[in-house]
């Protein structure tokens, strides 16, 4: 059995006095890609974060390429890791944000460059022409040059991707890619992601796109009030769904589109 | 129909441009004003041979020298410490906070004058300064007139500048911060590669303003000796009694100052522009 590029237990998460997530646990294999569907508060952004070690749950583990995030183990006890050891961590990850948050005062082969250059500390000329070769893979080598403010939506979300796949992490997330974008551009960065999920890097997708999520994921998830309500293999998902919530979800969801 | 044909009389007549009395009477009242004042000032009491006389002897050059470099530094220090400050006034520990908080609170809250004239005369209060490791003095002859003047405008300086740094961080989104975590940055080069740059546009205009206010803050220095050039203008009135002439001729150099750095200030703003929408 292989380890697997996710692994989470119990993870519990509120803010204040509001429990958002409620004990998630997941194991997601190597090379899968797994979309993660819900409603709206549902704790979906939460979850990712979580993994993204931009949010410190209270309880719960997960573990990442093998190593268990945010804590180590110390006199028999589970102790913070310091700051620098996280920062690191936060590499094995590669996060996609809804609003793309690309850096406005560097250019898009500046941002991609970024991490590999000031993080890993890598020879700028190397570093470069890989750059360049992702731009290239997300169809954006002409705009290298170019300001995010120069850039629409859809390209800077692009870049964003570039960014993040630089580090070559083994899991990549992304939480709603495509919901801040108009609908011109949704499909180019659909097409990127899909070709990010035939590369075989791990895959957790927060997406409202069902079309994508049936024909990508290999496996779906549904977030319901902080805890993961149904976990099925995309066609049992959408062909046989287990849950009343579930059904209700996908009727709305399906009814909106069809009527819009 | 009529009414059709007279509108439509209308549309053929040709556009004039209408006259704005008002500007014009101010106009020529602001004129009047400054005939008169300049005429004042070229019959009255000035003899501005001595202006032109004095505006370049080596005294007062010297002294727009220390009022310079009284600028200079009073401002590196007010920039060091007010990052320090709007840190600390940024941080989620309620320490730092709180320390930040009470030194703009002092700080803002004294005259500067004041601030001044306790530095210069501080060993009133501590007769003797340890430096650890380096030896013990006089606070006398620590305390110069420039050392004095540094602390006493570049602490004030801090709690404003704080004040500007702390809105220039906070104009930074958060999703900044987030997603240079998400890349593996450390806090502090989070700080230094992505929300400094983000911070420095929206600080540098206020900061020239600042800059600005600290050419002719200096002045004050005059007060306990610091050696700048409305001092030295000073102690050359003292002895020949030109009072009018000689502030003319300082008050030509502050000016001089001021205005040189307004293009300085332009280079600096394109300079941190990069990547802004425009
Ligand atoms: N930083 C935060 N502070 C306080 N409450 C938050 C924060 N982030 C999320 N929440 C709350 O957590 C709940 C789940 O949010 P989220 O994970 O963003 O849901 P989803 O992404 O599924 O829409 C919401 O009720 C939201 O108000
Ligand atoms: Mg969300």
């Amino acid at each position: 059995m292989t380890e697997p590029a996710i692994w989470i237990r119990n993870l519990h998460k509120s803010f204040g006095t509001n429990p958002v997530l409620k004990g998630v646990s997941l194991d997601i294999p190597p090379g899968q890609v797994v979309c993660v569907l819900g409603g709206s508060g549902s704790g979906k952004t939460t979850m990712l974060r979580c993994i993204a070690q931009l949010e410190t749950a209270e309880d719960g583990l997960i573990v990442m390429s093998g190593e268990l995030l945010g804590l180590r183990e110390r006199n028999g006890r589970l102790v913070p890791r310091s700051a620098h050891d996280i920062a690191r961590q936060r590499r094995l990850a590669g996060m996609v944000f809804q609003r793309f948050n690309l850096f406005p005062h560097m250019t898009a082969l500046e941002n991609v460059m970024e991490g590999p250059v000031r993080v890993q500390k890598r020879a700028a000329a190397e570093v470069r022409s890989e750059a360049l070769e992702l731009l290239r893979s997300v169809g954006l080598e002409h705009r290298a040059d170019h300001y995010p403010a120069q850039l629409s939506g859809g390209q800077q979300q692009r870049v964003a991707i570039a960014r993040a796949l630089a580090l070559k992490p083994t899991v990549m997330l992304f939480d709603e890619p495509t919901s801040a974008l108009d609908p011109e551009s949704v499909g180019d960065v659909l097409a990127v992601m899909k070709s990010v999920a035939a590369s075989g890097v791990t895959m957790l997708v927060v997406t409202h796109e069902l079309s994508f999520a049936r024909e990508v994921a290999d496996r779906i998830l549904f977030m319901d009030g902080g805890v993961i309500l149904e976990d099925a293999p995309t066609a049992d998902f959408f062909g046989t769904p287990r849950e009343d919530r579930t059904r209700a979800f996908l009727a709305a969801v399906l009814g909106q589109k069809t009527t819009a | 129909m009529t009414r059709m044909t007279e509108s439509s009389r209308l549309l053929a007549l040709p556009r004039g441009r209408g006259i704005a009395w008002t500007q014009i009477a101010s106009g020529v009242v602001l004129l009047a004003l400054c005939v008169w004042i300049i005429h004042a000032f070229a019959v009255g009491q000035i003899e501005w041979r001595y202006v032109g006389q004095f505006l370049f002897v080596p005294s007062i050059l010297r002294g727009v020298g220390a009022t310079l470099l009284m600028a200079v530094c009073a401002m590196a220090l007010g920039m060091v410490a007010g990052i320090v400050l709007a840190l600390g006034r940024l941080s989620t520990a309620w320490l730092p906070r709180i320390v930040s908080g009470l030194y703009v609170w002092l700080f803002r809250g004294v005259p500067v004058i004041l601030q001044l004239l306790i530095w210069f005369n501080l060993a009133l209060i501590f007769p003797h300064v340890t430096l650890p490791g380096i030896g013990s003095y006089r606070t006398v002859d620590l305390m110069t007139p420039f050392l004095s003047a540094l602390f006493g405008l570049g602490l004030n300086q801090a709690a404003y500048i704080a004040e500007i740094f702390r809105a220039g961080f906070q104009s930074v989104d958060r999703g900044q911060y987030e997603a240079a975590s998400a890349i593996g940055m450390t806090r502090l080069m989070a700080m230094r590669r992505i929300i400094f740059p983000q911070a420095f546009r929206t600080v540098i205009p206020p900061l020239g303003n600042e800059f600005i206010n600290m050419i002719k803050l200096t002045s004050l220095a005059s007060l306990i000796q610091y050696p700048e050039v409305l001092h030295n203008a000073e102690t050359i009135y003292y002895a020949n009694t030109r009072v009018i002439e000689l502030l003319i001729v300082a008050g030509f150099w502050y000016l001089a100052a001021v205005t040189a750095l307004s293009p300085l200030q332009h280079l600096l703003e394109r300079r941190f522009s990069r990547g802004k929408s425009s």
